[in-house]
């Protein structure tokens, strides 16, 4: 592993700003530490990725009546990806039953951003553990 | 993010918007982009060029900016999408939806 960045904080809307800047300085860090350096195509990709997972957690992991929980991601280079892992202690991850692009039922997004993030990165993984933990493993090779 | 809507001389409404299109945002646009056209705008132009972000939720405002400017008659193109929100649209075929043109002057062209 030669770069890592991580963050902790409340599973709010607000708390995306400090998504992208957590992955601002996980940029910034492998500018200034690493070559080569990751093309912005895979940057971008990376981003949307992480954005888009994030995204999902704080908007379905602590539905009411549940006390707003925490967050954590961990952003990590190594020297042949790119690699994310965010967890919560919310609810288990649904996989929405409704097609991204069907355009029914009352939340038609539901389901696009998970679409993106796979579509985008290379490896996707959700598992929740016995302690009621969730995670998620991204991927982004170089 | 800052959204400012400017009716252009050929009657079409140019949204500009500034700032990461989001969850956290995409609400916001959503709303202005229907008032937009409740006041008449059913031709809408979206400037992405202060756009350095897009995600699956701002792509949703866009669409439902979409189908309420068609449902009145009209219709939605997006202008200057910077390379982020370029590659947001190809991956979700969008840019041929909506109509994706280099310049506002272009999306103009021929509204």
């Amino acid at each position: 592993m030669l770069v890592e960045e991580t963050l902790v904080g409340p599973a709010v809307l607000l708390e995306l700003d400090a998504v992208h800047a957590a992955i601002g300085r996980f940029f910034g860090a492998i500018d200034r530490t690493t070559s080569p350096r990751p093309a912005a195509e895979t940057r971008m990709a990376f981003t949307l990725g992480v954005a888009e997972i994030a995204a999902n957690i704080v908007h379905h992991a602590y539905p009411p009546p549940l006390a707003i929980g925490e967050f954590k991601l961990r952003l990590r280079l190594y020297p042949d990806r790119l690699d994310a892992l965010l967890i919560d202690r919310g609810v288990p991850f649904v996989e929405p039953e409704t097609a991204a692009d069907s355009g029914s039922g009352d939340d038609p997004e539901r389901g696009l951003g998970l679409a993106l993030a796979r579509r985008t990165l290379d490896r996707v993984v959700y598992t929740r553990d016995p302690a009621g933990v969730n995670h998620w493993w991204l991927v982004k090779r170089l | 993010m800052d959204v400012t809507i400017q009716s252009s001389s050929q009657g079409v409404a140019v949204v500009g918007l500034v700032g990461r299109l989001d969850l956290l945002s995409a609400w916001a646009v959503k709303e202005r982009l229907a008032a937009a056209v409740a006041e008449g705008h059913q031709r809408l132009v979206v400037d992405l060029r202060n756009v350095p972000f897009m995600d699956s939720s701002g792509l949703a405002a866009l669409i439902s900016g979409l189908k309420a400017t068609r449902l009145a008659g009209g219709d939605l193109r997006v202008a200057c999408a910077t390379d982020q929100t370029a590659m947001i649209l190809e991956l979700t075929n969008l840019n041929r939806v909506l109509g994706s043109y280099g310049t506002v002057e272009e999306a103009l062209a021929g509204f």
